[in-house]
């Protein structure tokens, strides 16, 4: 029989219960974390893939056949899929591509003109982002009656008759004004807090070297809030690229609804509605989730940050070799 | 230098000043046309439909709010128009509050997890949370709904919060905080015996309080604003167990007509107030927040 020594004993009683303690705080601490991500996240994750290549039988909610790639193929071919899911996917990218620049262009001036420090700079900056605090639904309300066709503010003060959300391109009109005036307050305040941190000397000192302001702005400014941009260019992208409460509460009354739906809209259509095609949404969910992981990439790889450390101070000695 | 005037001198400043100023009074314009349509009378509202305020005195009227909090009983010959503002409140203030204090709690404790109890794959298990984050939400859209029904929680209030408890981006920002606690502090406490639990709360949980308070605030306006996965879980429930958000919708969809309209504006208003005020009281935190996504990446 092996000898054990009444320190030996201790110690190995001793780790033993250490390690029983670490596991038990370990699991105390992330376990309720863990177990949700694995519930709430990864699962419906793996579940899409599942469903995405199952058919439902427009009763239940449960998956009745396997069917591998057959919804897929179905979304790529058949001409009702391709006339509903496929256009109005096109859409989506024609107003992200039109709305994207309009939500950079629009806070980096404001920004710029918060950034000169007028008197109540810090109240008006809160004005800005003020409307996109409210849920949609309230500011949606407003914006409603107040473009409304009869009797609407717009259309009286300017004593016009346009019907604002009648028409298909006023329709798309009126999401992109929601768009900017709910939406662009948080590109704003980052641009604002980017251009706040810009290394005060380099103004100085392109100044002492007779830097015009537009000189000063493109090579001193721009590369250093490049981070920034890059950033408000990414969630603006894939923010819009997902579009969907806008357009389902200014336009659920315009007449033709097939030309203001986006990508987003037709799937959740297809969720609250009467025949469950939910396998058909699940594949449509993950196509339209690559397609956004791709334009987002490319954009990306686009706007990457080159290698190397003070980009702003090299693009200002650039500018200043240039000369 | 000296000799230009003061005009010279500030004249980028006022021009900031004047172009900020109409930019501003243009985007606060539909809230100020939303709040004075509120309490004001459906003649004065289409009658004088080019001026923001009522016209006049008497175009004053708390009839909206009257209206909205009268039609809290179902009454079967006007079922649309049965609108249970208290049960919408009151579930707003459900599911904002209490799923972005469960989530904070267990989102504290999985951080306080990742910095200080080194377990083994601690960091790939972090970049593998932080790697999902690129996933687009769409993909999981259509799978949690049917995930939501097989738990149970389809058309209840706990389908609302339970997917937010799964979420990544309040893990990574509180533990980017609790890294900065110096370790130091901890072995103390330690040391002294205290456990992993008085640890989290009397000395990790007072440094990081901040980091905890910006990402409630954040998670309270989420829940409060939302209205896509709302209709998703509970736009086939009864009215009772919608939220105020959502309940809007529906409200803005009937109010076309005369009564239905500074109604429809007192609802929106009543959504917006508690915003408002968590706005007004952590005004800087919020924007401070925000301005810090960009900065830190």
């Amino acid at each position: 029989m092996k000898k054990v020594t009444l320190e030996g004993y201790a110690f190995n009683r001793e780790k033993r219960n250490s390690k029983i303690r670490k596991t038990g705080s370990l699991l105390f601490f992330f376990g309720p974390y863990f177990f949700c991500f694995c519930l709430f996240f990864v699962f419906p994750l793996v579940l899409g893939v599942v469903m995405s290549m199952s058919k439902f039988d427009g009763k239940s909610m449960f998956p009745s056949e396997f069917v591998w790639f057959d919804n897929f193929k179905t979304v790529f071919t058949n001409r009702v899929m391709i006339k509903d899911f496929w256009s109005s996917v096109w859409y989506t990218i024609r107003f992200a591509l039109i709305i994207v620049p309009l939500c950079i262009l629009i806070p980096l001036g404001l920004a710029l003109l918060i950034n000169i420090k007028p008197p109540c700079y810090k109240i008006f900056r809160a004005c800005i982002y003020l409307p996109g605090i409210f849920p949609l639904t309230s500011t949606g309300l407003i914006l409603l009656r107040m473009f409304s066709y009869h009797n609407g503010f717009i259309n009286s003060f300017f004593n016009i008759s346009v019907d604002w959300f009648g028409n298909t391109g006023t329709a798309w009109f009126m999401v992109g004004l929601f768009c900017i005036w709910g939406g662009i307050g948080g590109n704003f305040i980052i641009l604002c807090a980017g251009l706040e941190n810009v290394d005060k000397g380099l103004y100085e000192a392109s100044g002492m070297d007779g830097a015009s302001r537009w000189e000063k702005f493109r090579y001193v400014t721009l590369p250093a809030i490049k981070p920034q941009l890059i950033m408000c260019i990414f969630t603006s992208l894939c923010g819009y690229m997902n579009l969907y409460g806008q357009n389902y509460i200014l336009l659920s009354n315009t007449p033709d609804q097939d030309a203001v739906m986006t990508a987003v809209f037709r799937i959740q259509n297809m969720l609250i509605g009467g025949s469950k095609p939910y396998g058909y949404a699940a594949a449509m969910g993950i196509i339209l989730g690559a397609i956004i992981a791709a334009i987002t990439a490319v954009q990306m790889t686009v706007t990457k940050e080159r290698k190397g450390g003070d980009k702003h101070v090299r693009a200002f000695l650039d500018w200043k070799e240039s000369r | 230098m000296s000799g230009r005037s003061w005009i010279g001198k500030n004249l980028g400043k006022i021009i900031a000043f004047v172009v900020l100023l109409a930019i501003s009074l243009l985007f606060l314009l539909p809230l100020i046309y939303g709040v004075f349509g509120s309490v004001r009378t459906y003649n004065d509202l289409s009658g004088n439909a080019s001026s923001i305020f009522p016209t006049s005195f008497s175009a004053f009227t708390w009839d909206g709010y009257r209206e909205l909090f009268s039609r809290t009983k179902y009454v079967s010959t006007n079922a649309n128009e049965y609108f249970p503002i208290w049960n919408w409140l009151f579930n707003s203030l459900i599911v904002a509050l209490g799923g972005t204090l469960l989530y904070l709690i267990i989102a504290a404790f999985a951080a306080y997890a990742f910095v200080f109890l080194d377990f083994k794959y601690s960091n790939k298990i972090f970049y593998f949370l932080i790697g999902t984050m690129v996933i687009p939400g769409i993909v999981s859209t259509a799978p949690q709904l049917i995930n939501m029904n097989m738990l149970g929680f389809y058309k209840s209030l706990v389908g609302l919060i339970a997917p937010s408890l799964g979420g990544v981006y309040g893990v990574y920002l509180i533990r980017q905080f609790f890294i900065g606690i110096p370790k130091d502090l901890i072995e103390n406490a330690s040391m002294d015996g205290a456990s992993n639990l008085s640890i989290f709360f009397k000395v990790v949980l007072p440094l990081g309080k901040s980091a905890l308070f910006v990402q409630g605030l954040f998670g309270f306006m989420g829940a409060w604003n939302d209205v896509q996965w709302a209709q998703l879980i509970i736009g086939g429930a009864p009215r009772t167990t919608w939220t105020l958000a959502y309940g809007l919708k529906v409200i803005s969809d009937n109010a076309e007509s005369a009564e239905s309209m500074t109604l429809a504006f007192a609802s929106a208003v009543i959504a917006m107030i508690p915003i408002f005020i968590v706005y007004l009281v952590a005004q800087s935190k919020i924007i401070e927040g925000v301005a810090n996504t960009g900065i830190k990446r």
